[in-house]
């Protein structure tokens, strides 16, 4: 048994092997990557239009958006967690942006921006650590304040369109390369790094993988699991001005979509719900393909709802892969 | 006498090459209370799960109530009424008594509901059977632990089992509870059940017991009435002779205090605790499962709480998070491997490395040359095998996974290291490595602390035993002066130095 | 996975009355607090204390009475099931639709309304309990399926309800709504069946430890596609009663309802972690739900700031909610 695991190639967080199971194995793996390039030949046959240069933009811009949101999405799942909030945090954020758009205070945008993180993110770390809520829940109560504090804060009026400055951003390019997905690709070598060559990464997956024995060896527990909803909230932060940017205006239900999808994105690239396991780099994968998918639909002409069926059966269909596999690893 | 209960002959059990049992035989007859001795590690847990089923035997066979079996799966040996009482109880603390003892078969009707009435009348019945007034309408939860292990018993009651398995029942129960569940095992014998009973205090497997069979690192060594075996034959047989060259030469000698520990209290765990740990020493800390050696290695690295006393590392205050201990030079190896030590589905390297980021840096990030400089390094040093650092390190025996371990911490250099069950689930070879490698610390300097249950294990090594009972430091014996029997003693029979309060047992 | 106990609180095997106070005190905390609001809200507002608005204030509880009284099946089981406020809004238009497109008796449709929402919960007890998949994030999965079916059957009001139907919300018995009363009825057969049933003690079991469950002979997997069914049919039903409620499918129902069974589970002092918990703790928090709703309307809390205060209780709530360790 053991001779033949030694071949195993050598990565910076193996994945478990267990006997038999190598076409779960493999679909866990490689799971995001093959349905990407699935889709992308299904649509060269059934819709030809979304390989315009156009659309190809558009489709790498929200990959992009939904990539940065994905990278929090990981690391909290890596963390053991997961966070419901990150849509109502997008769209807080882009309302603080066009109002901003009004007065033209930048510096107070800022100021309202860093205090959106450190209070969502606080607040779900210290229900997740301190009180012991299970982080679902924790989120999704935080979801419930954040939507509820915009609507108190704003009356319900939240449409508005963006400062002229951030529409550039959204929609311009640098060396022809769309600026967001810039952001999001400098984005991604940044969690690369942290989540594979510090001392932070390490302990994310130490404490994802076993809380106590992560304790055993002193790794601060609870101040990883709050750094990681912090994570969270920043990157939807930084997700929700960009998407403002790009399409030029803010309405109630800009960021509604991207809890299901940045979930279903990472847990399709490989990150397991378990915890401990998994990367930014299937995850953002997992990002491609959604981005695809959403696209597709919408260049195919088909109706939005297929969009809502489409996510929910891409998690469906993600959690099973994994669960399955768990269960086989358990069983050997 | 009749046909047995249940006979097993030549069973034999490997895990990963490694035997656990080495064709070992066994008898329990109607009426018997038959204790099952010996060591850590001698097999006792492995056997116990081939007779319930959850362990398949690589070969020999298995005999109940005259009926032969290769192996028996835990449906079939609950079938056939081989019930166990493990440490660990299997009760669902929200459900009543009678519900936990009749679950899965609650009598009553399938629209009718279940009757509770009913339940808790049977419930009641049996619980009678076993001398106990226990209320069987009450939820697990509210129980104490004695009650709660006779709810175990009573379950096995209710499916009327013939053959009874109570892995180490005593060690959970305080002094004064003990003589009840004698008195539940000498009823549950004059109801003609077998009852197997595994204990690690001498005393109540002569005075309980009609017959004892003793094993030794997989093997059967004796089975003999009780009546013909004394303290020291039990240890003596127990112990085997031929350990003397298995513990390596003590060299280094003991040199200026390391750690001073004094008057350390953990609320309800451990109460008032001093001792000394020199540079160069080994100190051993014995006693019973409970007796707070655990909650003092954990509370030394702040893993418990301390409610009094003080910790001082090489003259200064020792600190209270992991963290910071782990910087000045004291660590733990915890007990608990799997669920305290490892991070299982992750490599041998991320486990080997997660102690030691801080010098793996070089320009803030983790330097891969570094990391595996470092890996190599201790893989080589503790010969972790098989050498490949990218294997899961669930997938290592035990005695490899303990190498991992300690091989964490080892790379920066500990002045303290405190070891708990150092040994446990590991195979004789690996464990002799072990200790050579404890040793070595030594002499470069560190000194150690050992926590252990296992007498033999303490006796080789360590310079110094200390005793602990019921959370009190009760005794303590020099290299010279200890034997397996002193030490057994002073651990399990009414401590010395504690003050009267208990009544003694004989 | 098997259950350690440790260090049993020692009570006193007399004083019963303690002991129950002690294990129950979130169920006597959130009918302590039910009752003060009432009283203080009786004594501010005469509109309040009518008999018409105490039994509105019932019949609204009816829609969160039965997701709760699902999720509470499926949570003492261990799990936990987001898709059911979707699962109502996709069984309330379909109903709805259903009632106006074809020729069929209102009785059948609404019976397969049910059946779709068995369905529903079978398939998600399917995914969990035969596919080993994450509850929470795999019924999240089902929710946005659903949501996209309820956008397909209709994204505007759609189906005008006939009177036989809307009767389910109106008909009275005496001075109470007889929806009220079939509720109570409800609330009290799942007491029962919790408490007395072989079914329910064997979700409590499940929820508990299901290894220790397997061990004593249950067939864990059956339990858990029956919690996650139940809950599917409560949810059918509380679809189908929202638009007998508003005579016309609308696709904004059931908003939130998954959150808000969940909580109502949490502060009524049931774990969310399974296997312990009561009815009467959801009950209560069900009922303070809805007099808190109540309160909003009628003191004329502006709708932008009643999610901004529900969702501060929720997190008070939570808060407050100590999660067991044993787990």
């Amino acid at each position: 048994m053991n001779d033949k695991v030694i071949t195993e190639p050598k990565g910076s967080t193996p994945a478990r092997r267990a006997g038999g199971g190598r076409l779960l194995d493999w679909l866990s793996q490689y799971a995001a990557f093959s349905a990407v390039l699935l889709t992308l030949a299904v649509a060269a046959i059934v819709a030809p239009a979304f390989f315009s240069p156009g659309n190809i933009r558009t489709v790498l811009i929200q990959t992009a958006i939904l990539g940065i949101v994905v990278l929090g999405q990981t690391v909290a799942l890596i963390g053991r967690g997961l966070d419901m909030s990150v849509a109502a945090v997008m769209t807080f954020a882009a309302v603080f942006v066009i109002q901003s758009a009004g007065s033209g205070n930048w510096g107070l945008l800022l100021v309202q921006l860093v205090l959106l993180v450190a209070a969502v993110g606080l607040a779900n770390g210290l229900l997740v650590t301190w009180r012991g809520v299970p982080p679902f829940v924790a989120t999704f109560a935080l979801l419930i304040v954040v939507d509820g504090a915009r609507l108190a804060y704003t009356r319900g009026q939240s449409a508005g369109s963006a400062p002229q400055w951030l529409k550039e951003i959204g929609s311009g390019s640098l060396l022809g390369v769309p600026i967001p997905v810039l952001i999001w690709l400098v984005l991604l070598g940044v969690f690369l790094v942290a989540l594979n060559k510090t001392t932070w990464g390490r302990w994310l997956y130490a404490v994802g993988s076993n809380r106590e024995s992560a304790r055993h060896i002193g790794v601060p527990v609870s101040t990883v699991v709050i750094s990681t909803f912090l994570i969270t909230a920043a990157s939807a932060v930084v997700a929700g001005v960009l998407l403002s940017g790009y399409l030029g205006y803010v309405d109630n239900t800009l960021g509604s979509n991207y809890n299901l999808n940045s979930m279903a994105a990472a847990i399709i690239g490989g990150v397991a719900f378990t915890g401990g396991r998994g990367g930014v780099i299937g995850a953002s994968m997992g990002a491609l393909l959604l981005a695809i998918l959403m696209n597709l639909l919408v260049v195919m002409g088909l109706d939005i709802f297929w969009q809502q069926i489409v996510q929910g059966a891409v998690l469906v269909i993600a959690v099973v892969i994994q669960g399955l596999r768990a269960r086989r690893a358990e069983g050997s | 006498m009749s046909a047995p209960l249940l006979r097993l002959n030549g069973v034999k059990k490997a895990f990963a090459g490694v035997p656990a049992l080495k064709g070992v035989r066994f008898e329990l007859a109607a009426g018997e209370v038959h204790a099952l001795a010996g060591e850590n590690g001698a097999g006792k847990s492995t056997f116990i799960k081939i007779i319930s089923g959850a362990y398949t035997p690589d070969a020999g066979t298995i005999e109940v109530l005259g009926d032969s079996f290769d192996t028996l799966s835990p449906k079939q040996a609950r079938e056939l009424g081989i019930a166990v009482v493990y440490q660990e109880f299997n009760l669902l603390p929200e459900l009543s008594v009678a519900e936990n003892m009749f679950l899965g078969r609650l009598p009553g009707g399938r629209l009718s509901g279940y009757s509770a009435r009913r339940a808790e009348a049977s419930a009641a019945a049996l619980l009678e059977r076993l001398g106990s007034h226990l209320e069987p309408s009450r939820l697990v939860s509210e129980l104490t632990v004695a009650e709660q292990q006779l709810v175990e018993i009573g379950k096995a009651l209710a499916l009327d089992a013939k053959v009874i398995i109570m892995d180490e029942p005593s060690t959970v129960l305080a002094n004064d509870e003990l003589g009840r569940l004698h008195d539940v095992v000498n009823r549950l014998r004059a109801e003609g059940r077998g009852v197997i009973y595994i204990s690690h205090r001498l005393d109540e497997v002569l005075g309980l017991a009609d017959r004892v069979t003793i094993f030794k690192d997989g093997e059967h060594v004796l089975t003999a009435p009780t009546g013909e075996m004394t303290h020291d034959s039990l240890i003596r047989n127990m112990i085997g002779r031929d350990l003397v060259d298995f513990f390596p030469d003590r060299t280094a000698t003991a040199g200026a205090d390391l750690l001073r520990v004094d008057g350390l209290s953990v609320p309800e765990k451990i109460f008032d605790v001093s001792l000394t740990v020199h540079s160069g020493e080994i100190v051993g800390v014995a006693g019973l499962g409970g007796s707070g050696k655990t909650t003092l290695a954990r509370a030394l690295v702040g893993l418990e709480p301390r409610s009094a006393g003080s910790v001082e590392l090489a003259g200064s205050p020792a600190p209270r998070t992991p963290r910071s201990c782990a910087r000045a030079g004291l660590v733990m190896v915890p007990e608990n491997r799997k669920a305290h030590g490892i991070f299982a589905g992750h490599s041998i390297a991320f486990n080997l490395t997660l102690a030691a980021l801080d010098r793996l840096k070089s320009l803030m990030l983790i330097s891969r040359k570094k990391e595996r400089e470092l890996i190599e390094r201790s893989m080589a040093e503790l010969d972790v095998r098989p050498k490949a650092p990218a294997l899961d390190i669930a997938k290592l025996s035990g005695g490899n996974q303990q190498k991992v371990v300690l091989a964490r911490w080892l790379s920066g250099n500990p002045r303290v290291i405190v070891l708990d069950e150092p040994t446990r689930g590991v195979d004789v070879g690996a464990k002799s490595e072990l200790y050579t490698l404890v040793e070595s610390l030594t002499e470069a300097g560190a000194g150690i602390l050992i926590s252990s249950s296992d007498v033999t294990e303490l006796l080789g090594m360590c310079d110094r035993i200390l005793v602990f009972h019921e959370g009190r430091l009760v005794d303590e014996f020099d290299r010279a002066d200890a034997t397996e029997e002193s030490v057994i003693r002073a651990a399990t029979i009414a401590p010395r130095a504690e003050p009267a309060g208990k009544t003694p047992r004989g | 996975m098997s259950q350690t106990i440790t260090a049993p609180a020692p009570v006193a095997a007399g004083n019963r009355t303690l002991r129950w106070t002690r294990r129950n005190a979130a169920v006597v905390l959130i009918y302590g607090i039910t009752a003060a609001l009432v009283i203080v809200a009786s004594i501010m507002s005469p509109t309040f204390r009518d008999v018409a608005n105490i039994t509105d204030v019932l019949r609204q509880s009816i829609v969160l009475g039965l997701v709760t009284i699902g999720q509470l099946f499926v949570i003492l089981a261990g799990g936990t099931d987001m898709s059911v406020g979707m699962a109502a809004r996709v069984v309330g238009l379909g109903v709805a639709v259903a009632l106006t497109s074809t020729m069929l008796p209102p009785i059948l449709v609404i019976v397969l309304g049910l059946l779709a929402g068995a369905l529903i919960g079978l398939l998600n007890g399917l995914l969990v309990a035969r596919f080993g998949a994450q509850p929470f994030i795999v019924t999240l999965g089902t929710m946005g399926v659903l949501y996209g079916l309820a956008l397909a059957i209709s994204d505007g009001p759609t189906g005008m309800v006939p009177r036989s139907v809307v009767a389910i919300y109106e008909m009275k018995i005496g001075p109470l709504p007889a929806s009220v009363i079939v509720m109570a009825m409800l609330w009290l057969a799942t007491w029962w069946v919790l408490r007395s049933s072989r079914f329910g003690r064997a979700t409590y079991a499940v929820g508990g430890s299901p290894s220790v469950s397997r061990l004593a002979g249950l067939n864990v997997n059956r339990v858990l596609i029956l919690t996650y069914t139940i809950s599917g049919v409560c949810a059918a039903a509380a679809g189908i009663f929202l638009l007998a409620r508003s005579g016309v499918g609308n696709p904004n129902m059931a908003l939130g309802l998954e959150f808000q069974s969940i909580v109502a589970a949490a502060i009524g002092g049931v774990s969310l972690y399974g296997g312990r918990g009561s009815l009467v703790g959801a009950l209560g928090a069900v009922l303070l739900i809805s007099v808190i709703s109540n309160l909003f309307d009628l003191f004329q809390i502006s709708a932008y700031f009643q999610d901004l205060t529900l969702g501060v209780i929720v997190v008070l709530a939570v808060a407050i909610y100590r999660a067991d360790k044993n787990k």
